[in-house]
């Protein structure tokens, strides 16, 4: 048995690699998660954008509360692959959107378990996550999936 | 105008209603424009506050600024974002608290200027390695007179509530003058309506209530003349007008009532008359005075009928204009059963002429004289025996009426009545004086005229016979004849003895066969051949059986007395005449002896 032992460790590392290989690549991908009482079943990336841009605020009738992690790398990946704005151009957006049309910013919520939390709570609420992160799916679906750049 | 006092009522009521609407309605207005007013402070109230609010919030947002340029931490970025949330709720709120083209001209400027002046906190917020920048240092400076400049913009609106407010002051001030002067004018209405409400009470309702009071109260007093003048035009004026027409006829039967009451008067007046005389002349003359002066009629006749001759004749009159006319009508005789006299006379029914001109069956002779227009023509009568007419004459036209008709029937009545009163008198009195059944005086009637005589003749130194006379052998025709016989022979010697002596000499029958005469004015002489015509008289007149008397006849044996010649009174007189009388007997019978 002994001298299957390195070749037990080779193996194994590479087992180990390869699964971390592969955990890095399942972690860039982000979920769109909706309220599984919510109206959207399937949301394009454009639908997704305009959510977040405040342009789309109904669906099937119900107000629609899109939730961003307050900061992070998450934030700003969804804001550059989804919304194709970086942070302080969405905030210059938002700055005049409200100004000129009302309404609110988007919630803001500081983890992710406070994300789904929110999501699961609220009948309209659309937020995103990591997809790696998503183990518990009680309250809450997914309605689209993007990779990250 | 014909109104009825509960359209009066509701009328007044309409119009206070419409009064006191128009106060409500006023009232709800001006309380409508006050809670406008206080909305209107209100939402001015708010601009000034969120104007101050985003002011505030415009400084508030420097702060995080600030902190990032000394720090250089991230979370500013989320107090940013807090910040400027709360600002775009405060300038959207703002935004629609006013349409005002003003108002919105500065929400344009304001948000293009905060939209700007975000940017510029976001950009300097996104600055790397703020702290110690000197870029980030200018920007910062730039951005301080940024907010101060939007500050002042924000001021924009304030100046807009302030001019608002001043607006809105004036406005209320006009209100509340126009409010005050609207309460003045509805409350002059209300006291003008108020005040014509009593005067229209008062002039339509109370002072006629009044009248009719005391117009009732006049006339309960007896002032019948009285009458209410009262012109509302509703149930008032009709109550007015039935309490005048009950006035007209109670005055109406109260002149009737003095008129039937004056008529029983005059004709107690009239009865009265019936107990002053029995003189049927003299109670005719009284009456038909009375009825003309009682009754105002100018001519009054009493016509009676003569049962010899069956003619009406003018028994009495009163109130002829003239004596010639009185003469005139005293003389008229008209015949029963003819003209209108006579008619009525005949059937025993009253005439009434209201016009003699209208009468065609009147002849201008039945007329009293030509100025009588009317005349009334009533006839009486006792049991059934129509007695006379009693007429009445007035000049005037119409001037007698069914009521005057009734009154001269009652006059007549009692016209009636006087008359028989006076021939029951006369017959009763003459009953009394008279032998009943010879038609002489009687003892006592001879007795006392004798001395009544007996006076004048010695008051004026007049000469007075006495007659005594018998009937010879009366006992003894009486016991041939019966009492019968002796009567009718007592009968026959008293209408030979009345037919016999003069009008001035009263004969009376003495007693049983003896009769006396009184001649006044008659000396002895005189006396004596007035007995010796008697005597012979008697002698021949064809008594019946008088063949069957000793001498073949009725024969009287007489004694004259003479006063002064042979007495000095009464019974001196008569017992002078009756001793010659006795001597006459004594000597013969059938003749005369003197005392």
């Amino acid at each position: 048995m002994k001298k299957h032992i390195p070749t037990i460790i080779f193996l194994s590392s590479f087992v180990a690699l390869g699964t971390i290989f592969a955990a890095n690549l399942y972690a860039e991908e982000i979920a769109i998660i909706v309220n599984e009482q919510g109206p959207l079943t399937q949301a394009s990336e454009a639908e997704i954008r305009e959510i977040y841009l405040g342009n789309m605020k109904f669906a099937g009738g119900t107000a629609i509360v899109a939730v961003h992690y307050r900061e992070g790398s998450v934030k700003d990946a969804f804001l550059s692959s989804i919304v194709k704005m970086n942070s302080r151009e969405y905030r210059l957006y938002w700055t005049k959107k409200i100004f000129q049309e009302g309404g609110a910013l988007p919630a803001l919520q500081n983890s992710f378990q406070l994300i789904v939390s929110f999501v699961s709570k609220n009948k309209g609420a659309i937020g995103y996550v990591l997809r790696t992160e998503l183990t518990d799916m009680k309250g809450i679906k997914v309605v689209a999936t993007i990779q990250r750049p | 105008m014909k109104i009825p006092i509960n359209r009066k009522i509701t009328s007044l009521f309409a119009a206070g209603i419409i009064i006191f609407a128009t106060f409500a309605g006023s009232t709800f207005l001006v309380i409508k424009a006050h809670q406008e007013a206080l909305h209107k402070s209100n939402i001015i109230s708010k601009k000034v506050n969120l104007t101050g609010d985003l002011q505030f919030q415009v400084n508030r947002l420097l702060l995080p600024v600030n902190r990032y340029l000394i720090t250089g931490d991230s979370k500013e970025r989320d107090n940013f974002d807090g910040i400027i949330g709360e600002m775009s709720r405060i300038f959207t709120e703002i935004k629609t608290l006013s349409g005002d083209e003003r108002w919105q001209a500065v929400a344009v400027k304001v948000e293009k200027d905060v939209i700007n002046f975000g940017e510029k906190v976001v950009d300097i917020l996104y600055i790397d390695k703020p702290v110690g920048n000197k870029k980030a240092q200018e920007l910062m400076a730039s951005l301080t007179l940024l907010s101060e400049a939007l500050v002042k913009e924000v001021d924009g609106f304030h100046a807009i509530a302030e001019d608002e407010i001043k607006k809105m002051g004036e406005d209320v001030d006009r209100d509340t003058r126009r409010s005050n002067i609207y309460a003045l004018i509805i409350l002059g209405a209300l006291i003008f309506f108020a005040v014509l409400l009593y005067y229209y009470l008062r002039m339509f309702v109370t002072k006629p209530i009044n009248q009719l009071h005391e117009g009732a109260d006049i006339i309960a007093k007896g002032n019948l003349g009285h009458r209410m003048n009262i012109k509302t035009g509703d149930e008032l004026e009709y109550l007015a007008s039935a309490f005048n027409n009950m006035a007209v006829s109670l005055e109406g039967t109260k002149e009737e009532l003095s008129k039937r009451i004056f008529e029983l008067y005059a004709l107690y007046n009239i009865s009265k008359i019936l107990s002053t005389t029995f003189e049927a002349e003299e109670l005719l003359k009284e009456i038909v005075k009375k009825v003309s002066s009682d009754f105002s009629i100018e001519d009054v006749l009493v016509m009676l009928v003569d049962d010899k001759t069956q003619e009406l004749f003018v028994a009495s009159s009163a109130g002829c204009l003239s004596e010639d006319v009185c003469e005139y009508i005293g003389g008229r005789k008209y015949k029963v059963g003819e003209g209108v006299y006579g008619w009525v006379a005949i059937s025993g029914e009253a005439r009434l002429i209201k016009d003699v001109r209208q009468e065609k069956n009147i002849l201008p002779e039945e007329i009293l004289r030509p100025e009588i227009q009317s005349m009334i023509i009533v006839p009486f009568s006792v049991r059934g025996k129509i007695l006379g007419l009693l007429c009445g004459y007035k000049k005037a036209p119409q001037s007698f009426e069914r009521g005057d008709l009734s009154l001269f029937m009652a006059v007549a009545e009692q016209v009636a009545l006087a008359l028989e009163n006076a021939r029951l008198y006369k017959e009763t009195k003459m009953m009394a004086i008279t032998d009943g059944l010879t038609g002489l005086y009687n003892h006592r009637f001879f007795i006392a005229r004798l001395k009544e005589e007996i006076n004048r003749a010695e008051r004026y130194d007049r000469p007075l016979s006495l007659i005594i006379m018998d009937i010879d052998y009366f006992k003894h025709y009486n016991d041939t004849h019966g009492h019968q016989g002796g009567d009718e022979i007592l009968i026959g010697f008293a209408d030979v003895i009345t037919k016999t002596i003069r009008n001035s000499d009263i004969a009376a029958r003495y007693g049983g066969e003896e009769f006396v005469i009184i001649l006044s004015e008659t000396s002895k002489e005189q006396a004596i051949q007035m007995a010796e015509r008697m005597r012979k008289i008697i002698e021949d007149y064809p008594f019946p059986k008088k063949e069957t008397q000793p001498g073949g006849a009725l024969t009287v044996s007489l004694g004259v007395a003479t006063f002064k010649v042979d007495a000095t009174n009464a019974d001196e007189l008569v017992k002078k005449a009756d001793d010659a009388l006795y001597r006459a007997k004594e000597s013969g019978r059938n003749r005369v002896v003197a005392a």
